[in-house]
């Protein structure tokens, strides 16, 4: 099982903010996310949301695997 | 020093401490973030501040060390809080001290730009309309950005 971590506004998209989710991809992952909560669909791939793995940023598809972390973030605004 | 977490803190304490025993340090800058009462013309009662429990500390780190590769400095204090803060209250406390206050005003600078656009930290307003979250200001990252002309002009600016 994954740790999956939503940031931001997309814990309140998603109604949660940790979950652990079955998926050995990132793309596996997102579509899962999706049909859990359609909510999510096409804003996890879309171009301003940050996938983090294992606290490293991760672009395109990955293998992922138990332990890993996952973590999507909107663009920052901090400070 | 990086510090992130949920605790109040007063910013003069942290300069205090900064400051105390320094005898090789000419100068001592610090900055401090207040949260405001009123934002976009909204009245604000409560700013939330999300994190990632490992990776916001973890960009604050490599910030700090980004600054004292580029400045000779002999020491940099971050301390930025997370969660529910109250108009009035200290969000961040950025210090540097440095032999010259020349290193010390930049470097400060420069580590609230960068944290303003590279800290990992999601903003939601709340009123008396409800909450919004933030969305990275342009101007940050316009102000952000002019480190990077500095290094390409061979830091003339």
């Amino acid at each position: 099982m994954v740790q999956v971590t939503m940031c931001g506004y997309l814990a309140d998209r998603a109604g949660w903010r940790e979950r652990a989710v079955e998926a050995d991809t990132l793309a596996v992952l997102k579509v899962r996310l999706a049909a859990q909560q359609p909510s999510l669909a096409g804003l996890l791939d879309g171009g301003r949301i940050f996938t983090v793995v294992n606290d490293v940023v991760t672009r395109g598809d990955a293998p992922i695997g138990n332990a890993d972390e996952v973590a999507f973030m909107p663009p920052i605004g901090g400070g | 020093m990086v510090i992130v977490d949920e605790q109040a803190f007063e910013p003069g304490d942290m300069l205090a401490r900064l400051c105390a025993g320094r005898v090789d340090s000419g100068g001592v800058v610090s900055f401090t973030g207040v949260c405001r009462g009123r934002s976009n013309g909204r009245v604000v009662t409560t700013l939330t501040l999300d994190s990632h429990p490992t990776y916001t500390r973890a960009q604050i780190v490599l910030i700090e060390e980004e600054a004292r590769r580029r400045w000779p400095l002999h020491e940099v204090v971050i301390r930025h809080r997370h969660g529910r803060i109250a108009p009035g209250e200290a969000i961040v406390f950025v210090g540097v001290a440095s032999a010259h206050r020349r290193e010390a005003f930049e470097a400060a600078d420069y580590l609230m730009d960068q944290l303003k656009t590279r800290a990992p930290f999601w903003k939601k307003e709340g009123g008396e309309a409800g909450s919004v979250w933030l969305e990275p200001n342009p101007v940050d990252l316009e102000r952000a950005s002019r480190w990077s002309e500095a290094l390409t002009d061979g830091g003339r600016s």
